[in-house]
């Protein structure tokens, strides 16, 4: 017995949602950092699943593609908390508001 | 298969790389900051890759590596416009800025620049993906290159979180976009559409939603903007006047190309949504720009209602029955932009250079200390208010007539409601530096400028002039570089 299509699209869906809930409701910014990789596995998975279904390379190269992105994001992003992290010592996005509005 | 014509199509692009990694090659292996060497090498680097794009200015549209990059003379045209978007960031910072290493600096602006001329060329959606981000990230860390000021790394991290959220939402409406056609081509895609669209689903209005999302936070329209004010205040000025032209200007053309190529035959579902986009950014734009005491961050919610300008372009070009004739505007305004925009933030990085303040309270009184700036902020604030003759001005006018062309004489009075708006806060400067007194304790000796700060803001000031008064000519190249394209 093999596992839908939907399945995989609905499993995608809840991470990509689990990851957009994360960014716009947690306060700290490492878990933000998290939630961000959490959308990107959901729409890993989506184009995966999709890449399977249509028995197409494309999906499969964007997987690819878009993990390595998201690693040169990730260290990018980490660098520049370190960076910040000289000036403060709590990484809350609320912390964060010497530039506002 | 790689063949070597298509290798030949890309040598602006590989040449620009080398010559960044050379740079730091070079900061490697000398002890001294090789500051001007370094500039050198990445003038020679854009002389050279712009020489071999005009070899190519008459170009029909060729799709090379299997059709993920399309080079035309749209690709072209743009190219040109990075690369001197690049040149300018790259002299405006030589001599400023001592304490950051400026080698590292510009292989971050030339690979961002890489970044921006294979996105004016992308044709595939995955291509689009790897050259939006290799236009974004080197901009997170130019952002955070003055790391021991804590609103650097500060706007750094909301700029990053943001711009990384923005392509986790771009890449999900390509999944689904992916998922519904089958194809990764935007010329596919185009093709493949239709016979799903009859019937519009919640699966392609949420592929195409999350797609135009995406792509608005790119280019900071209303109400996806909150990052771009804090952005632009935090990170180093000549690097605010990098990302205010080159990433916007880039993400333009991503839109252009899938609104154009892909989305074609969809645009009409899409068209409410671009007009709500366009017509909330110039209004929002222009209405907190008014309340800003910073001129970096009135720059920004400037820069915000021009996103609107340029995205009421593109959304006048979805309408039924106008042909490419939007994007050709587009292409215009983009130069036009450019040029006011750098000329205005080299200003304020002299400014900031002098009395250590980004305050517009800091321009009281110019004139009478220190003219030449004062003549040039004028040029630049006149020309991104409108005013005849200047390249701001021509830039509304074709885009005010492609509106009306398409029947969107609302969105034309939209436009112009803002920009009477914007006069307020343009003219607000102009009368600060010639109609105030210096404040009390300021210092009122004539300053000289840096020659590089200078020429950068000589260029803009002419190029200004230049793009207004011979528009037509710059006009109709644009147009021949969008109507000879492959949309």
């Amino acid at each position: 017995m093999s596992i839908p299509l939907n399945a995989y699209l609905l499993v995608g869906a809840i991470l990509f949602s689990l990851g957009t809930l994360g960014v716009l409701m947690r306060r700290s910014v490492l878990i933000v950092f998290i939630s961000i990789e959490l959308m990107l596995q959901g729409v890993n998975l989506t184009f995966a699943a999709y890449g399977a279904f249509l028995e197409d390379m494309a999906g499969s190269m964007f997987v690819v593609i878009s993990l390595t992105v998201a690693a040169a994001e990730a260290a990018v992003g980490l660098a520049i908390l370190v960076a910040l992290g000289r000036r403060v010592t709590e990484f809350y996005v609320d912390r964060l508001d010497t530039l506002r509005w | 298969m790689m063949t070597r014509t298509e290798l030949t199509l890309l040598v602006p692009e590989i040449i620009v790389v080398a010559v960044a990694a050379a740079i730091l090659l070079v900061s490697v292996v000398s002890k001294r900051d090789n500051r001007w060497l370094t500039l050198m090498l990445g003038i020679a680097g854009a002389l050279a890759a712009g020489a071999f794009s005009l070899q190519y200015l008459d170009i029909d549209p060729t799709p090379i590596f299997s059709g993920q990059l399309t080079i035309d003379r749209f690709t072209v045209f743009l190219r040109l416009v990075f690369l001197l978007v690049a040149v300018a960031t790259l002299v405006l910072t030589v001599d400023q800025l001592e304490r950051i290493p400026f080698a590292e600096f510009a292989a971050t602006v030339l690979f961002s620049t890489v970044g921006m001329m294979l996105l004016a060329g992308a044709t595939d959606l995955i291509m689009i993906f790897i050259a939006v981000e290799l236009m974004a990230i080197p901009v997170y860390v130019l952002t955070a290159f003055t790391r021991f000021r804590r609103i650097s790394t500060e706007a750094a991290i909301k700029y990053f979180t943001l711009g990384a959220f923005a392509t986790a939402v771009l890449a999900y409406g390509m999944a689904w976009t992916y998922g519904l056609t089958g194809q990764t081509g935007l010329k596919a895609i185009a093709e493949s559409l239709p016979a799903i669209v009859d019937a519009p689903d919640i699966e392609v209005l949420l592929a195409l939603g999350l797609v135009l999302v995406g792509m608005a936070f790119k280019v900071a329209v209303v109400p996806f903007h909150v990052w771009s004010p804090d952005a632009y205040d935090g990170a180093p000025t000549p690097v605010s006047a990098f990302m205010s032209v080159g990433p916007k200007i880039g993400a333009m053309a991503m839109l252009v190309r899938m609104v154009g190529m892909a989305f074609e035959p969809v645009s009409a579902n899409i068209q409410v949504l671009l007009y709500v986009l366009a017509a909330a950014s110039i209004i929002g734009g222009n209405i907190w720009a008014v309340q800003q005491t910073n001129i970096k961050r009135m720059l920004a919610y400037s820069s915000i209602a021009h996103s609107g300008y340029m995205l009421a372009g593109i959304a006048a070009a979805t309408v039924a029955g106008t042909g490419d004739r939007p994007f050709y505007t587009l292409l215009y305004y983009g130069v036009a932009y450019a040029l006011m925009n750098i000329g205005a933030f080299a200003v304020v990085f002299v400014m900031e250079r002098r009395t250590d303040s980004v305050e517009i309270s800091a321009f009281r009184g110019l004139a009478q200390t220190s003219w030449m700036p004062a003549v040039m902020m004028t040029i630049f604030m006149l020309s991104l208010l409108g005013m005849p003759p200047l390249a701001g001005f021509f830039g509304k006018l074709f885009i005010i007539q492609a509106l009306v062309g398409a029947d969107l004489g609302w969105l034309a009075v939209v436009l112009v409601v803002g920009s009477v708006v914007s006069a307020y806060y343009y003219l607000r400067v102009v009368v600060y530096m010639f109609m105030r007194n210096p404040e009390e304790g300021a210092d009122a000796a004539p300053f000289r400028i840096s020659d590089s700060m200078a020429s950068v803001i000589f260029a803009a000031g002419i190029g200004s002039l230049a793009v207004g008064i011979f528009s037509n000519w710059l006009f109709e190249i644009a147009r021949d570089s969008v109507l000879l394209a492959s949309f």
